[in-house]
């Protein structure tokens, strides 16, 4: 029962939430996260000591056609779901202050939360092909009722797009379970039992091609990106820490948790395409930041930049590219997110978001200067700061693979300071042209400086010294790495 | 030629005379009438067939289609009358409200 | 291995605790309660760290070497890549040098910077890049030493900008912060290559196993280090943001861009020593380009108007001076000049800083404005006057013996690179001399220029002019008796004391010729030298204070080549347009092809179905008799189909 509380949890609170009167549903919304969040802490310290057990827990004798409620964790699982939990807290904490926000907003975050929760627990292709496209609904709604101008056309574009690419996942999936079950005779939707299924060559090709597919739109890889900057553009700053943090990395959990598990030979095979794409995804997403002017565009560039390295170290298929993904999906949650709750926070208090609009904002503002330089040289990959580790893990670990690409790699990773400090400078040192709205702008209160606070510490204490968190994440990934 | 040669000509008749006043035909009446034309063609199948097999089923039919196309009429009218009275033309080109 | 004992000292730990600690305590209280006075608090760091590093420097004379792992940072797979100490020949007399001159900036800064309302942040950042600093002497593997790196990095972004409302001076750090990223891709592409192939980021680890690598690996890794020690210690063509990067306060420019950070460049490169043996094309590629460098700066210096850009191209020459020296084999003429070096320059631009505060200007001055200062400024004089002597080579201070280490490498020692000799050793030994003699006329000029003679442009401020407080005289004493007596480092063989068992260690793994960790005196060398130096000074004399005043009336005649001389020919517009050039590709990438491409694609491929979806909905147009036809044509079709099926 204890992993299904994971799940059930934040949708019970969603549903708690919706039902409050409007003034108590931020507490209670934020309550309800919060206490996801301890839940989901106390479950991952076991994992610390290096290898916890692989939790299984399952409704057995209900079984249909193979689909069975069946759920498990390990160390990558279980801190892909902290994260999910610490985020949502964070933004919900972040969010409703400054603006009235109607109950059925915190219940579609908790009803996200469960939702994903349920995609990083599922052990059954099934409950977790459901889970999946489960979580596009709230953040629907998250993104057309409560975004910006542009709304509207990204809401319809991101459910639209990310849905076609569920599509593709579920043919492949249903595919493979139908090959299964011709060739042995049972049906089964459990992941490594399908890894085990003969499967001929031709359609061994077309079912990855159409996982990766689904996969790929998710996280999002060149060139399947275009959904991403409008989605993270128009979302509410709380909708785009939970779209960037949480839910890009359903796609790269994808990859490391039913791709390559079913079909490692392949994926050695797509490492020259998948490690060239990866390469592609962190050039492109930084050249296109850099010409950015709005702020919230030039992040979800920057995302797609470091879910790059992601991919570069999932198909590198070694140790340390494989913990090097790990991480990096920790990290562009943690500094991404901040970024997008930093970002909001200047929204809500002078609805701009243009570069232009701002200017010498270190000086009315030092905090903002501080926190956002900080997260800033984070998303950079600074060393001492928790980027760097990923990073540099992902292109250790492609270095051996495949030199020219991890060359490139180191390239894109120490050139991420063109998108960066320009921007800072122009947003908090240069002085402000005429049309700026710096001067109205208040600095960070003490419970948004407490938010960052968290997110700036675990930034710091993961660059300094990864050595606990490599340790959970680690053996989740040791199976996978390739010949 | 034999009863049921002629029963089925003068039945396809009506049928098919039917059938084009209600398709081809504008006015809302004209519809109306040719949807009764139809009623009563499928009536004299039912009527003959029940002769020919002696089974009552098919009068009973007979008689429940007769008193479901008075109805219909009623309804049609009804419509036709509504429209005339607000002074729209009973008429298919101007009652168009129903497309996309 | 014989290099490493249990156990690390004290004054280790108080390396990395005591500015930890200041930094801590400064942020956290000091700069929001007690802003005026966080200054004692790295003051109070400084001392200790420069106690620590005497302390160590007399341990490792008495020949002990630490190389201590603190903590395992992560072990992924086969590797392990661990934080730790190490503290030897090399970097202990650097560190000592670092520690001391820092020490005395920091209270220089104190004067210098007391007016400024942004003192308390100006610290943070001056102190965190001392630590930076320390952290990447004292490392004992690259990847470590590549994070202090990027520290050491970020702090000469945030103090060159320091004053963020100027827009030049966000132009330079801007600048600098690039320029240094991109050789940090050559940095770390490095230490990828060495954790793939190389086995270990860890110096001796790496070094023991050099011989059984590929050559051609180990070329490569010696490379990329080039690449990136080419960034940070401003050589051609690398060299481009250290000019612009005087836009900071003068302690920054003093303390970061003179003595210390632009030095690890030269530290790596003298730290990978012996990588560098086992790819002896590099050597002569290092020889050439700091010759190159050298000769580039002297001359470029030589005709700066700004009194800090003339140290600025001073400070490229001298880096240039320390690549040749360690091209021709001579680690001992590189690490001896790096600590001279450190000396005397940081006092020149102190005195700079003395006459720019002086004068009351804000930022700095160029030689239009000085004149005849000796007069109004004594005590500045005289410290400017040890610290020129110091830098044209003059004995018996410091900088003669440091330049004579180099000059005797270069014409007498043998190439011990063993590159070719010849053309390009004669090429390398004209290239010293020169660079010798202009550095001591670009230095003389300046003196000449600033502080005596009667310049006609000279405005009314000099006459008014005053000495600085104590807190910035009193480090300038002192550095100016460094600058007059740190010779004796080297000449009384305490440095190559501390070098031998160094490079007697590496002895075995190195396959090519021996370097030299020591240079013996020659009067031929020597004379050479005092002959540069003195010709420098003579020519600056004949430019600046003679009768044909040739180094005025150059300018009024060309006033175009000035401007061009000023723009290094043109190079340093290439560079600004080759950044131009990124990021117009950068806005094209982003707007015609991502934005007016791409999402059109996406788009409108949406656009289809609703196209079709459109198309489609033209069967219902509120017809009814259409309608009727359509029932018609299906309950025929599916009549027939019954039909046919039975």
């Amino acid at each position: 029962m204890l992993l299904t509380w994971l799940w059930l949890l934040p949708a019970l609170g969603a549903l708690a939430a919706w039902a409050a009167p409007s003034r108590a549903a931020r507490g209670v919304g934020i309550a309800w996260s919060a206490a996801v969040l301890a839940y989901s802490l106390w479950l991952l310290l076991p994992f610390s000591s290096g290898t916890g057990p692989l939790r299984l827990e399952e409704l057995s004798g209900l079984s249909f056609h193979g689909i069975r409620y069946r759920l498990g964790v390990d160390g990558v699982s279980l801190s892909l779901c902290w994260l999910t939990a610490l985020l949502t807290t964070l933004s919900l904490a972040a969010s409703g202050v400054r603006e009235e926000r109607p109950p059925a907003y915190w219940a579609a975050f908790l009803a996200l939360e469960a939702s994903l929760m349920g995609v990083f627990t599922s052990q059954n292709l099934f409950y977790f092909y459901v889970f999946w496209d489960l979580s596009l609904i709230p953040m629907f709604f998250i993104i057309g009722l409560w975004g910006s101008q542009g709304r509207r056309f990204a809401s319809i574009k991101f459910l639209l797009y990310t849905f076609a690419g569920s599509l593709a996942l579920l043919i492949g999936i249903v595919w493979l379970a139908v090959l299964h079950e011709s060739a042995t005779g049972a049906w089964t939707w459990d992941i490594p039992a399908l890894a085990r299924t003969p499967v001929s060559g031709c359609a061994a090709g077309w079912i990855f091609a159409l996982i990766a597919l689904g996969f790929s739109v998710k996280i999002p890889l060149w060139p399947l990106h275009n959904w991403l900057p409008d989605a993270h553009t128009e979302a509410p700053a709380a909708g785009s820490v939970l779209l960037a943090g949480a839910m890009l990395k359903m796609g790269v959990y994808g990859f490391l948790k039913v791709l390559l598990p079913v079909f490692p030979v392949l994926a050695r095979e797509a490492l020259p395409w998948m490690g060239l794409l990866g390469v592609v995804n962190i050039l492109y997403g930084a050249v296109c930041a850099m010409a950015q002017t709005d702020l919230k565009r030039l992040i979800a560039f920057t995302s797609i930049s470091h879910l790059g390295f992601c991919v570069v170290g999932i198909f590198s298929g070694r140790p340390e590219g494989l913990a090097g993904a790990a991480l990096q999906m920790l990290n562009h949650g943690l500094s991404t997110g901040g970024l997008f709750l930093l970002v909001g926070m200047l929204y809500e208090r002078a609805h701009r978001r243009d570069i232009g609009d701002f200017g010498e904002l270190a000086r009315t503002a030092p905090w903002f200067a501080f926190f956002f330089g900080f997260v800033l040289l984070s998303s950079i990959g600074l060393p001492g700061l928790n980027g760097f580790v990923g990073e540099l893990l992902a292109l250790m670990g492609m270095a051996k693979a495949s030199p020219p690409l991890a060359a490139l790699g180191a390239a894109g990773a120490v050139l991420a300071a063109a998108y960066a400090i320009p921007t800072y400078q122009k947003v908090f040192w240069a002085p402000a042209g005429p049309g700026s709205v710096s001067g109205k702008i208040s600095d960070m209160d003490r419970r948004e400086r407490g938010i960052l606070w968290v997110l700036a510490a675990l930034i710091l204490w993961i660059g300094i010294y990864p050595g606990p968190l490599l340790g959970i994440l680690e053996p989740g990934v040791s199976a996978l790495v390739l010949r | 030629m034999s009863s049921s040669a002629w029963v089925w000509s003068v039945s396809s008749l009506l049928f098919l005379s039917g059938m084009f006043c209600l398709v081809w035909r504008r006015q809302l009446l004209a519809m109306v009438l040719g949807l009764e034309l139809l009623i009563n063609a499928a009536n004299l199948n039912f009527i003959y067939y029940s002769g020919v097999w002696k089974d009552a089923q098919g009068l009973a039919v007979a008689l429940l289609v007769i008193a479901v196309a008075a109805a219909e009429v009623v309804v049609g009218f009804a419509l036709v009358i509504t429209l005339s009275a607000r002074g729209r033309p009973a008429e298919t080109d101007w009652l168009r409200d129903l497309e996309g | 291995m014989a290099f490493a004992t249990p156990g690390l000292p004290l004054a280790a730990q108080v390396l990395f605790a005591a500015p930890l600690a200041a930094l801590a305590i400064g942020f956290f209280y000091f700069h929001f309660r007690r802003p005026r006075d966080i200054h004692w608090l790295f003051l109070a760091s400084c001392l200790a760290v420069t106690g620590a590093s005497l302390r160590l420097l007399l341990e490792v004379l008495g020949g002990k070497v630490w190389d201590e792992t603190i903590f395992r940072w992560l072990i992924i797979g086969g590797s392990s890549i661990e934080f730790g100490i190490r503290i030897d020949g090399l970097n202990a007399p650097i560190l000592a040098m670092v520690a001391t001159v820092s020490t005395l900036i920091h209270f220089y800064a104190v004067g210098y910077m007391r007016d400024d309302p942004g003192f308390s942040r100006f610290f943070l950042c001056f102190h965190f890049f001392f630590f930076s600093m320390v952290g990447l002497l004292v490392s004992h593997n690259y990847l470590q030493m590549y994070l202090f790196w990027e520290g050491v990095g970020l702090a000469s972004f945030l103090l060159i900008g320091f004053w963020y409302d100027r827009p030049a001076a966000r132009a330079a750090a801007w600048k600098a912060f690039l320029v240094n990223r991109i050789g940090d891709i050559g940095f770390l592409v490095a230490i990828l290559v060495m954790m793939g192939w190389g086995g270990s980021v860890r110096f001796t680890e790496l070094f023991a196993g050099l011989g059984l690598l590929d050559p051609g690996i180990v070329f490569l890794i010696a490379a990329l280090l080039f690449w990136g020690a080419c960034a940070k210690s401003a050589q051609f063509p690398l060299h481009v943001w250290l000019p612009d990067a005087m836009e900071g306060p003068t302690p920054v420019s003093a303390l970061m861009h003179a003595a210390t950070m632009v030095t690890a460049g030269v530290f790596l490169m003298a730290r990978s020593w012996p990588i560098l043996q086992y790819a002896p094309g590099l050597l002569s590629v290092l020889a050439v380009v700091g010759a190159f460098t050298a000769i580039g700066g002297a001359v470029l210096a030589g005709v700066q108007k700004d009194l800090k850009r003339i140290l600025a191209y001073s400070t490229i020459s001298h880096l240039g001076l320390m690549f040749l020296s360690l091209g021709v084999g001579s680690l001992f003429g590189a690490v001896f000049h790096l600590i001279t070096h450190g000396f005397f320059k940081a006092l020149l631009f102190l005195c700079a800083g003395s006459v720019i505060h002086g004068l009351g200007a804000h930022g700095t001055v160029t030689t239009d404005e000085t004149g005849g200062l000796s007069i109004s400024l004594p005590w500045t004089y005289a410290a400017f006057l040890v610290g020129a002597l110091s830098l044209g080579g003059f004995p018996p201070l410091a900088g003669f013996f440091s330049k004579d280490a180099i000059l005797h490498s270069l014409l007498v020692g043998g190439h011990a690179a063993g590159g070719p000799l010849g053309l390009l050793g004669s090429g390398l030994k004209a290239a010293g001399c020169l660079a010798a003699i202009a550095s001591s006329y670009y230095i003389f000029r300046m003196l000449f220029l600033t502080f005596l003679g009667d310049r006609p442009q000279q405005t009314g401020r000099s006459a008014h002019a005053h000495e600085p407080g104590l807190w910035m005289q009193v480090p300038v004493f002192l550095l100016a008796a460094l600058s007059a007596v740190g010779g004796v480092i080297g000449s009384a063989g305490l440095l190559e004391k501390v070098l031998s068992p160094l490079a007697s260690a590496w002895g075995p793994m190195i396959l090519v010729a021996s370097s030299e960790v020591s240079a013996p005196f020659s009067w031929e060398v020597a004379g050479v030298g005092l002959a540069a130096a003195a010709a420098g000074l003579v020519a600056a004399w004949l430019a600046t204070m003679a009768q044909s005043d040739w180094d005025w009336t150059w300018r009024m005649k060309h006033p175009g080549l000035e401007r061009r001389v000023a723009g290094e020919l043109g190079w340093q517009r290439l560079a600004a347009r080759s950044a131009g050039l990124v990021s117009r590709a950068a806005a094209f990438v982003s707007w015609k092809w991502e934005d007016e491409r791409w999402d059109v694609w996406t788009e409108s491929l949406a656009d289809c179905f609703t196209g079709l979806g459109e198309g489609l909905s033209g069967i219902s147009r509120g017809i009814l008799n259409e309608y009727l036809w359509w029932m018609l044509a299906g309950s025929v079709a599916l009549t027939f189909m019954i039909v046919l099926c039975f």
